[in-house]
């Protein structure tokens, strides 16, 4: 898993553990994230929204979908061809293997090992996230996320922007005990912060932990926490909650974090790879329908209106060269 | 049960679907399958029922893949019939 791993942690600063009088914070739900088929019809598993984490669990988060690991056969790979977004966030983060990526605006490039874009779809945008012709044409290994973060009313018609949040630029930290590895994606985690700006108070964390490793770290109390297991297996949680590939967690209050390693985690990084999860809830009404997500049934049907008309953005002439149908 | 059982008619000219729409209301078809190079473009309504009401088609992505979706902006329920792309 190229996805940003230093040989050696112990250089790196560490996040000192929180005091043990802190309230850890319990496991209250946990899901195995089901699979479903997206875009042109890859697999992904989507642990939220799900009837055991649902908005109001995740909040401001919306939805998880974990692609792969997959090692896809040449022809195999498939992508989300142009679409529309309003009202929220993407954050694509590519852990292995590569996706390239199109807007109305006239953005485009690629994501790749250990790569997150952070777009704001904001007012409305339209574009595609599909593998380059490279990886459709020889297969290889592909690896991802997509998290979906809320905007709050006041911010659904911000403009549309992009952050490129370079794999070099991560912000690497390791715990107390120097057995876990954390790159800080965006928000702060102690005294560090990782390159992503957010709108609202949000922290993104891609923690890999060693075999039988214990991390414990400090969450903030005004935040909601959940963690979704990437590879791997071990426990989350004081008591200790058993978690392996493809489980989802939302944990309740509290102002630290505490998870383990098994002695000996499947996978193909033989550690627990494991995303964690926090931000201020928006406590606002959620209208969702596809990939346009705002306050009201009245903003969703005006997106779809916008989106059928052509006033969220149009495909840039360049990138419709190829024809599908004759 | 047909796998498209609520999610649209298969008319008899090959990939001509009807869809139901509520008023004010949305509706989709079941995925269709795209390929390389694949984009969205304007669906046109072949027939909508009754004549009067308003209904717009496009294609979104949702769960599943890709669908047609439709929005029937008038007061009546109606039914729209289309190609799938």
């Amino acid at each position: 898993m190229p996805a940003v791993t230093p040989e050696r942690w112990t250089d790196l600063p560490r996040v000192k553990e929180p005091d043990a009088a802190v309230t850890e914070r319990q496991v209250e739900h946990i899901v195995h994230a089901p699979s479903l088929l997206e875009g042109a019809g890859f697999p992904v598993r989507r642990p939220f929204p799900s009837r055991e984490i649902g908005f109001r669990e995740a909040d401001p988060f919306l939805l998880l979908d974990h692609m792969g690991a997959v090692e896809y056969a040449p022809g195999e790979a498939k992508g989300a061809p142009w679409h529309p977004h309003r009202g929220f966030e993407t954050v694509t983060y590519i852990m292995d293997g590569v996706m390239a990526h199109h807007d109305s605006q006239g953005g485009g490039g690629v994501i790749q090992n250990g790569d997150t874009q952070w777009m704001t779809a904001g007012s409305g945008i339209l574009h595609d996230e599909m593998p380059p012709e490279e990886l459709v044409r020889t297969g290889g290994l592909f690896h991802g996320i997509q998290l979906w973060v809320n905007l709050p009313q006041s911010l659904k018609w911000t403009p549309p922007r992009y952050q490129s949040l370079d794999s070099q630029h991560v912000t690497m930290v390791a715990s107390e005990r120097g057995d876990a590895l954390l790159r800080i994606i965006a928000g702060e985690l102690g005294p560090y912060h990782g390159s992503g700006a957010t709108w609202t108070p949000v922290t993104v964390i891609h923690a890999s932990l060693e075999p039988n490793a214990r991390l414990r770290i400090p969450w903030p109390k005004a935040f909601n926490a959940l963690a979704y297991v990437l590879t791997g297996s071990g426990t989350v949680g004081p008591a200790g909650v058993m978690v392996h590939e493809g489980m989802g967690v939302k944990l309740g209050d509290g102002e630290a974090l505490t998870m383990t390693a098994s002695a000996s985690p499947e996978g193909p990084t033989h550690r627990l790879e494991i995303l964690l999860l926090g931000g201020e809830p928006l406590r606002e009404p959620i209208a969702s329908y596809g990939p346009f997500v705002m306050n009201t049934h009245a903003e969703i049907v005006e997106a779809f209106e916008d989106y059928q008309s052509g006033r969220m953005g149009t495909i840039p002439a360049e990138v419709m060269e190829t024809p599908d149908e004759p | 049960m047909s796998p498209d059982a609520g999610r649209g008619t298969v008319g008899s000219l090959e990939r001509e679907v009807t869809l139901k729409v509520s008023p004010h209301n949305f509706s989709q078809s079941r995925p269709f399958p795209i390929g390389p190079g694949w984009y969205p473009r304007a669906i046109e309504a072949l027939g909508i029922s009754p004549p009067t009401a308003d209904v717009i088609l496009a294609p979104l992505p949702m769960r599943g893949g890709m669908r047609v979706v439709a929005y029937n902006r008038s007061d009546v329920p109606a039914s729209v019939t289309f190609r799938m792309p």
